[in-house]
């Protein structure tokens, strides 16, 4: 009788233990869901209040007509563009639902910050600029009224509206209740899109980049058994180590390229690299060894040596060392072209080098490959002394010569680059050799490791 | 084993400390002492002219009588003015030069620590056990997307993206880091691509949307496919 009792109550308290457990689970997910839920909520009106700011915005863009104010009214265009598209990537709706609506806004936003440079220097918007304003206004009405859609269905369907609660709801069988899904608006949104035509312009999101072919890759199309030989001709070998090297497939990218396999057999384990050399013309285009890195043995200075070397190797000799980093235990060189005495920091090289034993790692050529080309004769407008006095004064400069730098609509510029401090910090100033103006401004920042660029 | 490691990270920690305090000694003007000043200028001072076989006394910190009397011995030994005032050329005798004119523009802590953490872990959570190559074609994709009109312009962005990568879905991401991981990291921030420009990498071999495979493979790296 005792006994049973006992029972009775041991299983009531266990029972009241687990109802307690769940209730406190339940409370803890649905706070975790409404939590969720709500900042998903504020992406989503933080988007729709940037996209009706951007429409307003450009239709304003349309009529106006000041440097100051135009040069204001581009200036927030840029930013609401911007702010909408941040707040896009947070929803919780597949990528591939977002994709042009997103490029939508980046390209807004782009368009804008190119105009706002262009009314910066006093140029009026024309004919052509117009026109792509009053598309990009069209595009932005269209993109509000389809979002206002989904607007009345959160404000119809509550806090439950995003797809990942619903998930995991789903996975746990909870709820099953029939949700207009924020995919399916979603992908109305981006279909919608898919009629905007392509944009091209100055800016580095512009439609043009996509479709840019490398300029540097001469020669003809080489076979996967050439590719082989010449993989294992440029790796930089140890001694003591057998290398065998096969081909591993192809990479379709900007550099269509033969994916060759070297493998450094000796004792121990082996080495194994992998190097992509072009299709049209056998060019190394980029080289990756896999290794442990051991305990640092040679310095920088041999190592950028080695790096040197190496370049020579690959048929690069008139490059100029124009970076250096290092970092766990390996160096990381860059180089750029040198033309009639100017820097060309397109044609970029980069070569890695092991502090341990000095062997080369990899080596990227892909920044050369699609920018060399046969330049002319590069004929400042501007003479060094007019490019200095639109120098800051607040620079000391201690050196000058002339650069070719790359734009952000993947053109270049030929331009006097003055290096110089303020204070403890050092600066990297280039001033357009033709227009005079100020093209771009570096930050060198001294690490332990190097020096980073910003 | 744990001990070692607990007396490693002391030395670490004491070392850290003592290079700061170092460091930030270097660099500030040094102030004016004379009789009377106390505070650990006036320590730093007495433990150099102590070391030096100048000053006797304890090193306290209180400019008083003896070392007063060493300052001025010290001052008459290397040509100074003998006063007993340790100004800036004293302060320069004594291995300490003044600072350069304070900056007016801040040094700033810019570093990209922050993102080759990030790359790494993704690199961990997404190609863990992937080719050495593999791992940077990883890093190179989140990259492409940062640069991509479609995606967001951040690392974190484009990490964070809710459903773009299986591994921060799934909290993989946050395992510890692999030295392997932190060097592809490092070589795509430094521009590797091994892809030629990938926006998507899958593994054919898992589920995977349908949609997915309408994109134009491009390349094959160890188990993931890299398309556009």
């Amino acid at each position: 009788m005792r006994f049973r009792f006992l029972t009775i109550f041991l299983t009531g308290l266990v029972a009241l233990a687990i109802a307690a457990w769940g209730y406190n689970q339940y409370t803890l997910q649905r706070a975790m869901e409404i939590d969720l839920n709500n900042r998903y909520q504020r992406a989503f009106y933080d988007l729709l209040s940037g996209t009706q700011n951007l429409e307003v915005l450009l239709g304003k863009s349309l009529v106006v007509g000041g440097r100051e104010q135009s040069s204001a009214v581009f200036a927030s265009i840029w930013q609401q563009a911007m702010r909408a598209q941040e707040n896009l990537g947070q929803l919780p709706v597949s990528m591939q639902y977002t994709e042009r609506t997103a490029k939508f806004l980046t390209q807004a936003a782009d368009y804008a910050n190119t105009l706002l440079r262009r009314a910066g220097t006093g140029a009026p918007v024309d004919r052509k600029h117009w026109e792509r304003l009053k598309q990009l206004y069209n595009q932005a009405a269209v993109l509000n009224r389809e979002l206002y859609k989904v607007e009345a269905r959160i404000a119809a369907n509550g806090a439950r509206f995003w797809e990942i609660p619903r998930v995991v709801a789903a996975k746990q069988g909870i709820a099953r209740m029939p949700l207009p899904g924020a995919h399916s608006d979603f992908r109305a949104i981006n279909r919608e899109m898919q009629t905007y035509p392509t944009l091209i312009y100055d800016g580095p999101f512009s439609d043009h980049l996509e479709r840019k072919q490398p300029l540097g890759l001469t020669g003809k199309v080489i076979s996967p058994a050439t590719a082989r030989e010449r993989a294992l001709s440029l790796i930089d070998r140890a001694p003591g180590t057998n290398y065998t090297a096969r081909v591993a497939g192809t990479v379709k990218g900007r550099i269509p390229a033969y994916r060759v396999q070297v493998t450094g057999r000796r004792a121990g384990p082996d080495e194994k690299a992998v190097m992509l050399i072009s299709r049209k013309g056998g060019h190394p285009v980029l080289l990756i060894v896999d290794r442990d890195i051991g305990g640092r043995r040679i310095d920088m200075a041999e190592a950028q040596r080695r790096a040197e070397a190496y370049l020579k190797r690959l048929g690069h000799a008139d490059m100029r060392l124009t970076y250096r980093i290092c970092r766990n235990g390996t160096a990381i060189f860059n180089f750029a072209g040198e033309e009639q005495g100017a820097v060309i920091y397109p044609d970029l090289v980069k070569v890695t080098v092991a502090l341990d034993n000095g062997r080369v790692t990899g080596m990227d050529a892909a920044g050369y490959l699609m920018a060399h080309h046969r330049r002319g004769t590069f004929k400042p407008s501007l003479s060094l002394e007019r490019a200095r006095s639109f120098v800051s004064p607040h620079l000391e400069v201690d050196r000058v010569r002339l650069a070719v730098i790359p734009t952000d609509a993947g053109k270049e510029k030929l331009t006097y680059e003055f290096r110089g401090s303020t204070g403890p910090n050092t600066f990297l100033v280039y001033i357009d050799a033709v227009s005079g103006e100020e093209a771009k401004i570096l930050k060198l920042i001294k690490t332990p490791g190097g020096t980073l660029v910003m | 084993m744990n001990s070692r490691r607990i007396r490693l990270s002391i030395m670490v920690v004491t070392g850290c400390l003592l290079l700061f305090v170092i460091g930030s000694r270097a660099t500030a003007q040094n102030p004016v002492l004379y009789w009377g000043t106390t505070g650990w200028q006036v320590s730093q001072v007495q433990q150099r002219l102590a070391s030096w076989g100048y000053y006797g006394g304890p090193v306290d910190g209180i400019f008083g009588n003896e070392t007063a009397r060493a300052v001025r011995t010290f001052q008459w030994k290397n040509g100074l003015r003998v006063d007993g005032i340790v100004g800036p050329e004293t302060w320069a005798a004594l291995g300490f030069p003044a600072a350069r004119a304070a900056p007016a523009v801040s040094r700033g802590y810019v570093s990209d620590r922050d993102s080759v953490t990030l790359l790494a872990r993704v690199i961990m959570g997404e190609a863990a056990d992937e080719p050495f190559e593999g791992k940077v074609a990883v890093g190179a994709v989140i990259l492409n997307r940062m640069r991509n009109a479609s995606f967001p312009h951040t690392i974190a962005g484009v990490i964070f993206q809710p459903g773009a990568f299986e591994s921060v879905a799934n909290g993989e991401v946050w395992r510890a880091l692999s030295t392997d991981a932190i060097r592809a990291a490092e070589l795509a921030l430094s521009g590797w691509d091994p892809t030629g420009g990938a926006l998507y990498f899958w593994n054919p071999a898992k589920p995977v949307s349908a949609w997915i495979w309408t994109r134009t493979i491009i390349a094959r790296i160890g188990r993931h496919v890299f398309a556009l």
